[in-house]
């Protein structure tokens, strides 16, 4: 397991603006916080990322408060069904028929519609450049051509480093080169932690070739995975394939 | 120390649907007699009263209430439906029955709503790079509402002192992660 580093400014900072301080430890801060203008960094960067992640807090509080919503008009409607069921029949038939003459999804436009934007590391502002940090800079310019260069020189080094692996897929993937890149999705080692993303990834590749077993198999595997955001993303996915 | 991963039996947000569940309807009742608005500005102007709540609770405001949470979720949700017939023109139709009530503006003080947006948003694709037990403290605790002890208790952890280190760490590397891609952004 990988060691927790606690900063102690930083987790004084968060306690200021989670108010967890006494008076006398919270005057002695903001008297820091007149002179040092680091202090006030940091105060702005743990504000800004509380107030972000309440912000996703509310952002999900309004999801389940309009799916009460569904959930109550739906009961509302129980009534109003029973006394104009004939009309509703009616609806739903032409819904039904509609529904059926309207264009189906396929596996490359389910691909597309799931499609998650990778958004490629940070790039360090060291003084000695890294290959990763070249090959960052040029895939975060959509110099997708320089990135794939790179790639494959540090992977003649190291053939078996799964962020390599990870990213000559995802360059592969923006080329539309499918098969390569779930060829270097497929070589991510399981423990990576690029494993999930690397499956989820594949799968959609494997829509894009109309292979819709394999992107089955790669997706229940997300699925049961511990990537929250992407299990519910391919658990959907999985039920829009089963509708095809 | 190894972690469960389990979800909290009942969240903060369930406490909230509930009273969205409990109350909507009586609200849209009482909106359509007095103002004679459409369902949906009724619904809409009462998810912002629960919201508007929620945000209180969540920055410790909630001792501040002096009426029932029913009357406070009636008062915001009239003068939510008052800002949105302001727009429209239609103040003349709206009476005062909810003077006296203060009602905070749920707004974060100077960020505006682009600048909360992308920072919204980039907490959320940081947060997505997290270790998953990192990410599921830190949405434990800020994105569902819980309390300490309703995160050591969903994570398997010993108690709430475990709970709130862990979060202290994941909230630091969330921090960090945050910082790199706005230094990067300059």
């Amino acid at each position: 397991m990988e060691e927790q580093q606690n900063d102690p400014v930083m987790e004084r900072t968060i306690r200021y603006v989670e108010n967890d301080m006494d008076v006398v430890e919270r005057a002695a801060f903001e008297q820091e916080l007149a002179k040092d203008p680091a202090t006030r960094e940091n105060l702005a960067a743990v504000r800004n990322t509380i107030s972000g992640l309440k912000d996703l807090g509310v952002e999900r509080l309004r999801k389940e408060l309009r799916s009460a919503d569904a959930e109550l008009n739906g009961r509302g409607m129980a009534g109003a069904w029973r006394k104009w069921w004939w009309a509703a029949a009616a609806v739903v038939l032409l819904g039904g028929l509609g529904w059926w003459l309207m264009p189906r999804d396929t596996p490359q436009a389910l691909a597309d519609h799931y499609a998650v934007k990778e958004e490629g590391l940070p790039v360090l502002m060291g003084t000695s450049p890294r290959v990763l940090d070249a090959i960052m800079n040029a895939y975060k310019q959509d110099d997708l051509a320089t990135a794939g260069q790179l790639l494959e020189l540090a992977a003649l080094k190291d053939p078996t480093n799964d962020t390599l692996l990870y990213f000559t897929g995802v360059v592969m993937e923006r080329e539309k080169k499918y098969p390569k890149a779930e060829a270097a999705y497929a070589r991510v080692p399981g423990g990576s932690a690029y494993a999930l993303r690397a499956m989820y990834r594949g799968a959609l590749c494997a829509l894009q070739e109309s292979r819709t077993d394999q992107a089955r198999v790669l997706l229940q595997r997300v699925a049961a995975g511990k990537d929250a955001q992407l299990s519910e993303r391919a658990e959907d996915l999985l039920k829009r394939l089963d509708r095809l | 120390m190894e972690s469960t991963l389990q979800p909290a039996a009942h969240t903060e947000h369930d406490r909230y649907r509930a009273l969205y569940k409990e109350h909507r309807n009586p609200f849209v009742r009482w909106a359509q007699q007095r103002y004679h608005v459409e369902d949906e500005e009724a619904h809409d102007a009462f998810q912002e009263a629960v919201i508007v709540l929620y945000r209180k609770s969540s920055d410790g405001g909630l001792a501040e209430l002096n009426c029932s949470v029913r009357t406070y979720l009636f008062a915001v949700g009239k003068n939510q439906l008052l800002n949105r017939m302001r727009v429209l023109k239609k103040q003349d139709a709206l009476q005062d029955d909810f003077d006296g009530i203060l009602v905070a503006d749920p707004g974060i003080k100077g960020m505006d709503g682009q600048e909360k947006e992308a920072t919204a948003e980039l907490v959320r694709q940081r947060l997505a790079e997290l270790k998953p037990d990192d990410r599921r403290v830190l949405e434990l605790y800020y994105l569902e509402g819980n309390d300490m002890d309703a995160v050591a208790e969903a994570m398997g952890l010993k108690n709430r002192n475990v709970a709130k280190k862990k979060k202290h760490y994941a909230l630091q590397r969330l921090i960090s992660l945050v910082r790199v891609v706005k230094m990067l952004a300059l």
